[in-house]
């Protein structure tokens, strides 16, 4: 599916938490080639500094309204200026990009019922909305483990919520749900028998910690994946994970985030650092 | 119409586009944005003996109107872009150039060789300058007489245009261009990256895993400009496939006017990934708008005053 470059205009843009903001674009064309885990650039101004394009997922996307939502955090300079936009302004923006989580219908997944569990750190949980949506519609809505900081960094938990989706939280401050670590929160899930099958995204700690625990459960694992991204096209081989290989004399090689991700599967990954 | 077509040393370009090293992957990876077929000439990812990994992680930093990286080369050899990339660039009709590092002498030779072999490409970027890997790389582009012996043992081995692209981090660029072009260098590549650093002060350390990187983007642009403009003084004969920061058509024409023959889209490939068609349909429009009815007649325009 080709990418397209897209001057989107913002549609509305809002606060959720501090600092914490979401936006949404009209992007017809756009929103219909979207999968979910898939991201865009986003140019956030139409000057030489900040310079690069934002790499930012994709939380949401509606192909009859035409719309394509984004979370993001407010951290540097370009997505300060990002949260300046208004409703009416046109913005730049690419895609949809990369490779996305593997999906309810894909073939490659183990047989038996299967139970998603989708594990989000913080704004982590941008790209798991619209992966929470195709398993709802096959009438497997799944589980949200939910962590961060605090409270004020838990955010788009009703829209889960509304999909039937049960939600359990963790915050390292006890402000909302356990008191702890979201791996914490696996302790006392309802299984029911199911296989679980874990898709998370968050800090790169938290991922090698789902992952550590997928692999001593023998649990599958998706996960996605963060670097310092700039063409996010694959060509400029910036953004770069170690990936398993087994190719002669090899063991790992480089496997590019933003076009061979930015989901992998957790045992592909190489978590050494 | 203004008349676009210019020649690079040997290397005929239907216009003066085209893309730098490193910036652009195999060219495919834009085919999406870029129609592929309407570039002078595609510059091709870094290339090696052998397939190389490259650096650790992070690679790149973002400074104030431009950008560190440290990719360390990462290629999957000469061998692979022949066998898996090569084959689908063929049916564009764009020449492809390919840039070539070695760690040695004699890997450039072998270098020169295969691709002398390969009917599909047409020129060859030698880069001696590359700030990123240990070996070779930034020796061999900033020592005159090093940079010599492999701009001849490439010569040696290769009847095709050969390219040499000078490393601005030299006190005197005119002397590496008479050095290469002494020995039988077609044209003179200029700038690569400057080399810089940036420091993460929360967590007190570089930013880069490599520490340095090489810097790119609006920020080098008046170095290379100025780099561009002596060595067409110095050497007024020779051809010059000029970049560093170019981003609009304006920037384009200011390197033509300072002797460039053919000029290279790098790092506004990531801010626009149209970027080389706009910088193009600029200069088309320029020239109509200027009454010119040759480009070449634009090269090195600013020295005649």
């Amino acid at each position: 599916m080709q990418p397209i470059l897209y001057h989107a205009t913002v549609l509305e843009q809002e606060e959720l938490k501090p600092a914490i903001f979401r936006i949404r674009f009209m992007a017809p064309e756009l929103a219909r080639l979207c999968q979910p885990g898939q991201f865009i650039q986003v140019r956030v101004n139409a000057m030489v500094d900040p310079l690069l394009p934002r790499p930012i997922s994709i939380h949401d996307f509606d192909s009859e309204a035409g719309t394509v939502t984004l979370l993001y955090h407010r951290v540097g300079k370009g997505t300060a200026i990002l949260a300046q936009c208004q409703p009416g302004e046109q913005v730049m923006i690419w895609g949809p990009l990369g490779r996305g989580w593997t999906l309810p219908e894909a073939q490659d997944l183990p047989a038996g019922d299967l139970l998603p569990i989708y594990v989000a750190g913080g704004i982590g949980v941008a790209p798991l909305l619209s992966l929470a949506k195709a398993w709802s519609k096959v009438g497997k809505p799944g589980i949200l483990l939910c962590g961060g900081r605090c409270e004020e960094q838990l955010v788009a938990l009703e829209e889960f919520q509304a999909l039937g989706v049960d939600v359990d939280l963790a915050t390292e401050d006890g402000s909302a749900g356990h008191c702890g670590r979201v791996t914490a929160l696996f302790d006392h899930l309802p299984l029911l028998g199911k296989m679980p099958l874990l898709y998370t995204c968050g800090p790169k700690g938290m991922l090698k910690a789902i992952h550590e625990l997928a692999l001593q459960k023998g649990w599958p694992c998706q996960v996605s994946l963060e670097e310092r991204m700039c063409c996010g096209l694959g060509a400029c081989l910036s953004c770069v994970c170690k990936r398993e290989a087994s190719q002669e004399g090899k063991t790992w090689t480089h496997a590019k985030v933003c076009t061979d991700g930015p989901v992998f599967w957790s045992k592909e990954v190489i978590w050494d650092d | 119409m203004t008349d676009l077509k210019v020649n690079l040393g040997g290397l005929a370009m239907q216009n003066p586009v085209t893309t730098a090293s490193g910036t652009f992957g195999f060219g495919l990876e834009y085919a999406p944005f870029v129609d592929l077929r309407r570039l002078g000439a595609i510059v091709v990812k870094g290339t090696t003996l052998e397939p190389r990994e490259g650096n650790a992680t992070p690679r790149m930093a973002e400074t104030p109107a431009g950008m560190l990286n440290a990719i360390g080369l990462q290629n999957p050899g000469i061998d692979g872009f022949i066998k898996q990339h090569l084959p689908a660039l063929q049916p564009l009709g764009t020449p492809i150039i390919v840039n070539i590092s070695g760690n040695t002498l004699e890997e450039y030779g072998q270098l020169a060789a295969m691709i002398d072999a390969c009917e599909g490409i047409s020129a060859i970027e030698v880069n001696i300058s590359c700030p990123n890997v240990k070996q070779g790389g930034i020796q061999f582009g900033t020592v005159p007489t090093m940079a010599a012996d492999v701009t001849k043992m490439v010569r040696e081995h290769t009847k095709k245009p050969v390219i040499v692209k000078l490393s601005p981090n030299v006190t005197d660029i005119t002397e590496m261009a008479k050095a290469v072009v002494d020995v039988g260098a077609d044209a003179i590549a200029l700038i690569n990256t400057l080399l810089g650093m940036a420091i993460d002060t929360k967590q007190r350390k570089p930013q880069l895993a490599n520490i340095f990187g090489g810097l790119s983007g609006p920020a080098v642009k008046p170095v290379a400009l100025r780099m561009v403009y002596q060595v067409h003084r110095a050497l007024p004969a020779v051809p010059i496939l000029g970049m560093g920061g170019i981003t609009t058509a304006e920037d384009a024409i200011e390197f033509i006017m300072a002797g460039a023959t053919a000029i290279a889209v790098g790092t506004a490939n990531f801010v626009n990934p149209k970027a080389t068609i706009d910088i193009l349909e600029g200069i088309e429009a320029f020239c109509l708008q200027e009454g010119i009815n040759t480009l070449q007649d634009l090269v090195g325009a600013a020295h005649s005053s």
